[in-house]
């Protein structure tokens, strides 16, 4: 009797449970609910997701589950995220997602390049190591590599030159898909404010890594006058700071006029050549170009004597000459120290110099690590 | 053993240079102690270029007897003081292997003699990193 009861009251329980599946599943049509998945999987790796349904039950299950929601129920017609993300959100996103995604992409760029430099360097090593061709496989020592790609770019220049429609067209593809990765516009939004905070991120991000390749490019080519325009970033001190400094008034407005010095000699003007190259003097043209002294555009003649200070053991201080009788400037009055070794080699080197090894190391890094990802 | 490359001492040698004229800047006083030392170094028998202005670093010549690069240059220090400067420029090989020239210790004290020995020239120190710290009567030792 008991059992009886317990089976009635399993099977009434299974029965409703039954009818609820039922009706939940008869709710709406099956081939919409396969639709919407399908339209979800396209809108998804539109929108930069490595998302896929590998089985027609996990088809069955999100197109269910899509139906049955109708906060995440997307129309194909439609824009999609419109009804599942508020404005709000949107701007959030936008605002938040975008910018964070560049820096990532700038630090990732940068991380990558650092990594290929490092490869190239080693690389070199390799190519004046005398033992490298006995240590290495036959046929992989460095200059055996060098050969085969430089070979390979010839190659890929002389295709370049003889096919120009198809280059043009491997160029437009590449820009487009380019687009379609760092244009937020080109894609669908995400149905999710999470999908859709990842889908601007990536976008950021492929914008940082464009930005930061650009940048270095324009670093490793500009010329050293248009790079030493990067010293006037940084404005000029007035007069105020050297009357803090006890300077008297006539000596603060000397301090405050641009300097027009000889500035300071990365490698000194008697610096002689090496023995294997003549052993003679220094070319002018080198020793006293943008890339050898250091003079920011600019600068004042108080900020480069503490500059000079700081990066030159040999400069103490200097007096101010016959228009400012018994005036003098020496950087331990005002409390300067000399630069440690590495502040040293940072401060001591003329901006046009930063720019080319920064920027001509970012691009030898790129095309290291861009090799390596072939390789992969 | 440490080598202090920079002396300052105080000078009564005249010198008062005037302006740069095209560009206003102060040319540094220094000359006149940079001429006694190159003088006293050709008497001691050392080769010698002539003197050259080398803006704030005050007025240098280099010492071309040695087999590496040596200088010397005398620029303002305060009112009555010059500092003076021998610089030791080794080629890669010896920098790298950590070698002084013997040239660069005899042109130190070379340096060192004929500061003391002018009468215009007195209270001589010698400091291993321009000026800053500890100061010696020797630039060795």
């Amino acid at each position: 009797m008991a059992q009886s009861a317990r089976r009635a009251r399993d099977n009434h329980t299974t029965t409703a449970d039954h009818i609820a599946r039922r009706s939940r599943e008869t709710a709406f049509d099956p081939r919409e609910a396969e639709a919407l998945a399908y339209a979800e999987v396209r809108r998804r790796i539109r929108a930069g997701e490595d998302f896929h349904l590998p089985t027609p039950a996990d088809v069955r299950e999100l197109g269910r589950k899509l139906a049955a929601s109708p906060s995440s129920r997307v129309d194909g017609a439609s824009s999609g995220v419109g009804e599942s993300l508020t404005r709000a959100a949107k701007a959030t996103t936008e605002s938040l997602a975008i910018p964070g995604g560049i820096a990532v992409g700038a630090l990732q760029r940068a991380g990558e390049d650092s990594i290929g430099f490092a490869k190239t360097v080693k690389f070199a090593n390799r190519l004046v190591n005398p033992l490298d061709p006995l240590m290495s496989p036959h046929g992989q020592a460095a200059w055996n590599q060098l050969a085969s790609g430089t070979a390979d770019a010839l190659y890929a220049t002389g295709g370049v030159v003889v096919h120009p429609i198809e280059t043009a067209k491997a160029a437009q593809r590449s820009f487009r898909g380019f687009r379609l990765r760092a244009d937020p516009s080109t894609t669908s939004p995400a149905p999710t404010f999470r999908a859709e905070v990842r889908r601007n991120v990536n976008a950021g991000r492929a914008q940082g890594q464009a930005i930061f390749d650009v940048v270095a490019l324009a670093a490793a080519a500009a010329p050293a006058k248009v790079a030493g325009k990067l010293d006037r970033l940084r404005p000029p001190s007035g007069p105020e700071k050297y009357l803090q400094q006890g300077h008297s008034p006539a000596a603060s407005l000397y301090l405050a006029e641009p300097y027009t010095g000889m500035g300071h000699h990365v490698i000194s003007r008697d610096k002689k050549l090496p023995g294997w190259l003549g052993g003679g003097p220094i070319s002018k043209v080198y020793s006293e170009s943008r890339y050898n002294v250091l003079k920011p555009e600019g600068v004042t003649r108080g900020d480069m004597y503490e500059l000079h200070h700081a990066v030159d053991r040999r400069f103490g201080g200097t007096w101010f000459g016959k228009s400012l009788p018994g005036e003098t400037w020496r950087g331990s009055a005002i409390g300067l120290k000399k630069a440690g070794w590495g502040k040293q080699q940072w401060l001591g080197t003329p901006t046009p110099v930063k720019t080319r090894v920064g920027g001509g190391g970012a691009v030898t890094g790129n095309v290291a690590a861009g090799d390596r990802e072939t390789q992969r | 053993m440490i080598i202090r490359p920079d002396a300052v001492c105080e000078t009564t040698i005249p010198d008062d240079p005037d302006d740069d004229p095209v560009t206003g800047e102060a040319i540094q006083r220094g000359g006149p102690v940079a001429q006694v030392l190159a003088d006293g170094l050709r008497a001691r028998g050392r080769e010698v270029t002539d003197l050259e202005y080398l803006g704030e670093h005050g007025w240098g010549f280099a010492v071309i007897s040695a087999r590496n690069g040596i200088s010397v240059d005398v620029t303002f220090f305060d009112d009555v003081s010059v500092m003076v400067s021998v610089t030791y420029r080794p080629r890669f090989y010896d920098r790298l292997l950590g070698r002084k020239d013997p040239v660069y210790r005899e042109v130190l004290w070379d340096v060192d003699a004929i500061l003391k020995s002018d009468d215009r020239l007195s209270e001589v120190r010698w400091y291993a990193n321009g000026a800053d710290g500890q100061s010696a009567d020797h630039p060795i030792g």
